[in-house]
């Protein structure tokens, strides 16, 4: 088998299964990183490295007569030349051959060969038998005819030569890696705690985040050093440093103070910890859904929600609810997220911009979590109930989300007002004006909020179940209607002035229990005589058998998550 | 001069010069962990035979101990050599019994056994008392 018409960096086998990252691949990054004397990406060094691997080979070939590639289940003689490449393409010569002594392998021989450049001989496997990594990849090259350039081969293979490189750099000190980038610890401009705290004044008095940009126009720069070497040092200094709180990636990362992100930001207020939230397969009228649709609560988007391609949505509205109110937050669903430039980490900084009169508000937002904070002073100003319509809508900046709700005359409307009385939700009407568009049914005053906060239920806590806090809560709002009737959003509204609740669950609980029966519009109603009924099969929810109702409305159910042509048979 | 204190970065493995100086025989305890099919196989051979073992990346031949290639290269394999049972110390020298005596950091360790945090590992590896030579390397 000859050399020379062989390219080894050619194969997948190579790169995949061969592929070591060895000393000799480290010291030429290290020397590249010398003259580039600026960050790299793991990309850029990956494809180095390669470029690197295919021009060595190349190179052997040119010269040629170094002699066969070595394999190790080919024959060889005393005195004959061979190549290696997993050294480097060093030749050696055979010095001697023996018997190999391990019954584990079967029969096989035991070359020596001197290696160039080294002053004793090794020892290497020769006619041998099973499996071994080298035997791989020189077998399909003679079907290589075109000479693949090292970035297309880095297209190809280059996760697993990027993964390798990686787990190799990190082991090796002289190499520093921040923001996806690598550089020279030793090349690294000292940053010294001087210019530190001159970034923590400069965010405290702005008290807007910085990039590592504007900061360095204050902090001042060595013109000997290159500007991406300096920010690049200032962002790494700055995320050893716990003061500091990374708000991005890239070159637009911006740095705030740990000590200025709001508590809403830094931890999952508890009134958006979901008690109860959507999993899909909960069995829903075509008109509940509908409310949920309409509702746009985050703690109804499952899980398996397709993702939603950035500038496919310009706009998403929702009805605000009690604790998003209460905390200045927004629902961050899926749709809702696609409006926004998503940055990696568990939150990032947004402006909201008023859409009517343009101010502008700091935000942040917490993909995970699903929602988004920074609204508490605009929903005040306004003075937005709970019910009232939001807008978020795209804008041109995709690190801003323009907020706004439909302002008209203003007009009065009776409420329902929630008010603790000892340990128990009660409900009284209460005419209010309002100038913002709202659902009436999802309307309500909270009347003194640290009452409401004694019967605050967090998940995991003594609640009682979703059902018995329905049945309890039902009483409380069919007396303020003339019939004794409760509209299903009136419901999940006052279900989370004390919880954390998606309307599906509330719905479903609705839809399976006998004593709860839809008569229209939304409505339903109590029968306490039902109470330990519970329908099973969809048809049982559909039909409602154990209804005592004249006035009960027959509605096919579907299952929440369902594919959306379910719903048109 | 003093020296530095271990952390679970400071890598260790086993220090034969330690089962020297103790007078026990490393063989011995590595016997204990052959699997069946190589103890009868090693049985027949007298001493301390070596064996030609072949590198899986290089092809290169290294002549080694037999007791010690038959842990590498099949007894390590076997599910009962490493299970969750495996006290956390004895745990330790058959990973380095399995890898070669490759150095490695407690945090490695504690990858590899999946067992206790990394910190417990460490005090464990440096309360005083060198159990089966697991030292840090110099």
């Amino acid at each position: 088998m000859s050399f020379q018409q062989k390219r080894r960096t050619q194969t997948a086998e190579y790169w995949l299964d061969e592929f070591a990252v060895h000393r000799e691949d480290t010291e030429r990054l290290y020397e590249w990183l010398v003259e580039e004397g600026e960050p790299r990406s793991l990309d850029d060094l990956a494809v180095r490295l390669m470029e690197r691997r295919i021009q060595r080979e190349e190179l052997a070939l040119a010269k040629g007569g170094k002699g066969a590639v070595y394999q190790p289940q080919e024959t060889f003689e005393v005195g004959q030349r061979l190549v290696f490449p997993v050294y480097d393409y060093t030749g050696g010569e055979v010095l001697s051959v023996r018997s190999g002594e391990n019954p584990r392998y079967g029969p096989f021989s035991v070359i020596q060969v001197q290696l160039e450049g080294e002053t004793s001989p090794r020892e290497f496997a020769a006619e041998l038998i099973p499996d071994h990594v080298l035997k791989r990849s020189v077998a399909q090259l003679e079907e290589i005819e075109g000479v693949l350039p090292a970035k297309q081969l880095y297209e190809l293979y280059g996760e697993g030569v990027g993964r390798r490189l990686r787990d190799t750099l990190q082991e090796t000190e002289d190499f520093i890696e921040f923001d996806d980038h690598w550089f020279l610890r030793g090349l690294l401009p000292e940053v010294t705690p001087f210019h530190l705290n001159l970034a923590e004044a400069l965010i405290d008095e702005r008290r807007t985040p910085l990039t590592v940009t504007q900061m360095l126009d204050e902090v001042g720069l060595t013109a000997s050093v290159k500007a991406p070497t300096w920010s690049y040092a200032m962002g790494y200094a700055m995320s050893q440093d716990p003061r500091f709180a990374k708000t991005g990636s890239g070159d637009e990362a911006t740095w705030y103070l740990t000590s200025l992100i709001p508590a809403g930001v830094r931890d999952t207020p508890r009134r958006l910890e979901v008690a109860h939230r959507a999993r899909g397969g909960e069995w829903l009228s075509r008109e509940l859904l509908d409310f949920v649709s309409e509702i746009g609560d985050q703690a109804d988007e499952l899980q398996t929600a397709a993702a939603v391609p950035p500038g496919a949505v310009t706009s998403v509205s929702f009805f605000l609810n009690y604790p998003h109110r209460r905390e200045g937050t927004v629902p961050m669903t899926v749709r809702a997220l696609s409006m926004i430039e998503r940055q990696p980490g568990e939150r990032f900084m947004i402006a909201f911009v008023d859409k009517r009169s343009g101010e502008r508000m700091p935000g942040w937002v917490m993909p995970a979590e699903g929602y988004a904070w920074g609204l508490a002073d605009w929903y005040k100003q306004h003075a937005l109930p709970i019910g009232s319509l939001i807008e978020l809508s795209r804008s041109e900046d995709p690190q801003v989300l323009q907020v706004g709700f439909d302002e008209g005359k203003r007009r009065s409307e009776w409420v329902r007002e929630a008010r603790v009385v000892g340990e128990r939700l009660t409900f009284s009407m209460q005419r209010k004006a309002y100038t913002c568009r709202y659902d009436k049914h999802q309307l309500l005053e909270e009347g003194a909020g640290e009452d409401l906060e004694r019967l605050w239920q967090n998940p995991g806590g003594t609640a009682s179940t979703l059902f018995d806090h329905l049945v309890g809560l039902f009483p409380e709002l069919a007396k303020l209607s003339g019939q004794g009737l409760v509209n299903a959003k009136t419901l999940y509204s006052a279900v989370n002035l004390t919880r954390r609740s998606g309307a599906v669950p509330i719905f479903a609980e609705l839809t399976r229990h006998a004593s709860f029966d839809p008569v229209g519009d939304g409505n339903w109603i109590y029968d306490e005589s039902l109470r330990k009924v519970v329908y099973s099969t969809p048809e049982e929810m559909s039909r409602r058998p154990s209804s005592h109702r004249q006035d009960l409305i027959v509605d096919r159910v579907f299952a929440y998550g369902a594919p959306a042509e379910d719903k048109n048979t | 001069m003093k020296s530095l204190r271990p952390t679970t970065a400071t890598k260790f493995h086993i220090d034969f010069s330690w089962w020297e100086k103790q007078n026990k025989d490393i063989r011995v305890f590595m016997r204990d962990l052959l699997c069946a099919e190589c103890r009868e196989q090693l049985a027949s051979l007298p001493g301390a035979p070596t064996v030609d073992m072949i590198d899986p990346d290089t092809a290169e031949v290294t002549r080694v101990d037999a007791l010690w290639e038959a842990i590498q290269a099949c007894c390590s394999q076997n599910p009962s050599y490493l299970t969750p049972d495996t006290p956390i110390l004895d745990g330790i020298f058959r990973v380095f019994l399995a890898n070669g005596n490759k150095p490695l950091s407690v945090e490695q360790l504690h990858e590899r056994l999946d067992k206790r945090p990394a910190d417990v590992i460490l005090r464990m590896l440096t309360r005083g008392q060198v159990y089966l030579g697991i030292k840090p390397v110099d």
